[in-house]
């Protein structure tokens, strides 16, 4: 094989590339997927009193608007050495639970399902939520989006801003829910629930009732095999704002787990040589390189690995459904990539049902919110499961909580690995005799959509969204073509 | 007047990207405001019931940073389409709104950009340029509202 060399790009306009060599005979020998994530916000931090930082980093990305805001809270909570409140903590979560319905939604309808419902290889005009909705009904649309509307209304309600939530405080937050707020949140969850549930069916109407859908669901072409990362309670269940960290090999084995700071005795980073991100990796398994299969050292994070990890949901409904996906696969770990998207929508309905269990505690008004602060501690570390997977916030202070250092883990960065592979296989078996067109470009970006990537869209400015661009190069490294799913 | 909602988007500790939070700072109390970080279906629910909405951006079209221009969405919206990877674009929202509240979207919407010069520095201050443009954008919002 052509040594192949490439260098680090500039920001190339804030977009994502992926770029693919062929051979000489036209098939793939190749592929990388290069994104420059923005990582300003940690010297930007530097400086900051602990407990504005929740605030600040809550303005990373418009779309995870809750993840980084809750991660650093927690951090702020160890670094002034306290916990939130029982009263507290479940504010907290109802508000991160109503930030998964809403961006699970989001993306489901406005990404994943359009491929299935419009088309694998329909045209990008009528691949994404317009088409959607012209083929499921604009009735069915409107009440998608309003449902989906509740979910945002209790995230504001708790949050303090629609942009972006202000309301956290370290050792608890900074309102207390009344009776009247409690009921609404009890309805809007309703709301949500059903939201949830048909969600699910419009998945297994849609992708579970068609044979190619289930063939390329079941099949090898999306098929990523790594180890996993996720989070748990005390008994094993799936929970997202908080719970201790485990990772399991590719065969479902526990290999390890973890709390806070112990993440450093188990997640090192590799060095590219072609991509400002770092891959990271599983540290006792040692750097193996962009394999999957059983001894690669590469793990995943995400709705789906969720699932393989926990043994089930602590609600009925969502249980139920976690029941149907396993038997559907066979069992346990689940390395068929499309299955995010059915996780997604699980975990929406999961969400839904605990907001309602959490919301039915009348207890839920206490004015006892906010726990008393103690010394500060110097270092604090928060991990939540943000809606595409883990997220890790790691702070060091001065004596007086002012941020001296500051590291953020984010889950695109834990997927690199999987996402390289995922879009390799992709055009492994997609490309073929130099043959390359649109509709293989659809066929190659649903190998990384499950994946939900967040390239750090900090920024946003029109057309509003972040480009992702393919170039193909032949045998000589001559680009001839380049695909992309943006006007410029 | 007629019921008027004016939505800033963007983020405010990237320099110029805050340009849309920074007009609205100056548009409180006269007119029903609102700010997102990102353009996604939230702000279909925030326009919704209005007469008319105006959405401030950032925008990078290639003119001279500073420039303020005037977009009709329903007239610009071409074949936008979002197999991004994350966020859907403000043409697609749009046309969202109007295809499922056809009843309830505003009657009128327009989009001012201002064209932007660095949105990649955390900066919480607007570039020069950018930030002479903010008194022409609010002009231009009192001017089409008929605010004094």
């Amino acid at each position: 094989m052509q040594k192949i060399e490439l260098n680090p790009m500039t920001r190339l306009e804030g977009h994502g590339k992926i770029s693919i060599f062929l051979d000489d005979k036209g098939d793939v020998d190749n592929v990388f997927f290069q994104a420059v994530e923005f990582m300003g916000y940690e010297k930007f931090l530097i400086g900051m009193p602990i407990e504005e930082v929740p605030r600040t980093v809550s303005t990373i990305c418009g779309v995870c608007r809750a993840v980084h805001f809750m991660a650093a809270l927690k951090a702020a909570d160890e670094i002034y050495g306290t916990n939130p409140t029982p009263t507290a903590q479940k504010l907290r979560e109802i508000l991160f639970l109503a930030h998964y319905i809403e961006d699970h939604t989001e993306i489901l309808y406005a990404m994943g399902l359009p491929d299935f419902v419009c088309g694998l290889t329909a045209s990008p005009e009528e691949r994404n939520l317009i088409g959607l909705i012209r083929k499921v009904g604009v009735d069915i649309g409107k009440d998608v989006l309003k449902k989906r509307f509740a979910a945002v209304r209790i995230f504001e309600m708790l949050g303090g801003k629609p942009s972006h939530p202000v309301a956290g405080l370290p050792g608890g937050w900074s309102k207390r829910l009344t009776e009247e707020e409690r009921k609404e949140i009890l309805r809007l969850a309703d709301e949500c629930i059903e939201l949830g549930k048909f969600t699910l069916k419009i998945f297994k109407e849609v992708i579970l009732n068609n044979p190619q859908y289930v063939e390329l669901m079941k099949g090898d072409v999306y098929k990523v095999i790594t180890n996993y990362l996720g989070t748990v309670d005390e008994e094993g269940k799936i929970v997202y704002y908080d719970g201790v960290q485990v990772f399991i090999d590719t065969e479902g084995n526990e290999i390890g787990r973890f709390r806070g700071k112990e993440y450093l005795d188990w997640i090192s980073e590799r060095t590219l040589e072609w991509s400002y991100i770092k891959a990271p990796y599983i540290k006792k398994f040692g750097w193996k390189g962009f394999v999957d299969g059983k001894e690669t050292s590469l793990y995943s994070v995400g709705p789906l690995a969720r699932l393989n990890i926990g043994n089930g949901y602590d609600t009925p409904l969502a249980q139920e459904a976690y029941e149907e996906i396993v038997e559907f696969f066979g069992g346990k770990p689940i390395h068929n990539t499309l299955a995010y998207h059915w996780v997604r929508a699980i975990e929406l309905l999961h969400a839904a049902e605990r907001i309602k269990k959490i919301a039915s505690d009348e207890s839920i008004t206490d004015g006892n919110v906010r726990q008393e602060l103690g010394k500060v501690s110097g270092e604090g570390v928060g991990i939540v499961e943000a809606p595409r997977g883990t997220l890790i916030h790691h702070y060091k202070t001065d004596e007086n909580g002012i941020v001296t250092d500051a590291n953020l883990i984010v889950a695109t960065t834990h997927n690199k690995g999987a996402i390289n592979i995922a879009i390799k296989k992709a055009a492994e078996n997609f490309i073929k005799k130099g043959k390359i067109n649109e509709e293989i470009l659809n066929l190659v970006e649903i190998a990384y959509r499950p994946y939900d990537l967040c390239l750090a869209c900090a920024t946003h400015t029109l057309p509003g969204r972040l480009p992702i661009q393919i170039d193909i190069y032949n045998k000589d490294k001559e680009l001839i073509k380049s695909l992309r799913n943006f006007e410029n | 007047m007629k019921r008027a909602i004016v939505v800033g988007i963007g983020n405010p500790n990237f320099r110029d990207d805050g340009v849309g939070f920074k007009v609205i700072e100056n548009l409180k109390g006269l007119v029903d405001t609102v700010c997102f970080l990102n353009t996604d279906l939230k702000v279909i629910d925030a326009i919704l019931n209005y007469d008319i909405a105006i959405i401030v951006d950032g925008i990078k079209i290639g003119t001279e940073p500073g420039t303020v221009i005037e977009i009709d969405p329903v007239k610009s919206w071409k074949n936008v389409y979002a197999s991004g990877t994350h966020s859907i674009n403000i043409f697609e929202v749009i046309r969202v709104g109007y295809q499922v509240f056809p009843e309830e979207m505003p009657k009128k919407i327009k989009i001012i950009g201002v064209e932007v010069e660095d949105v990649d520095t955390l900066d919480k201050e607007c570039s020069p340029k950018v930030k002479e443009a903010i008194p022409k954008v609010i002009l231009k919002i009192k001017e089409i509202l008929k605010l004094s």
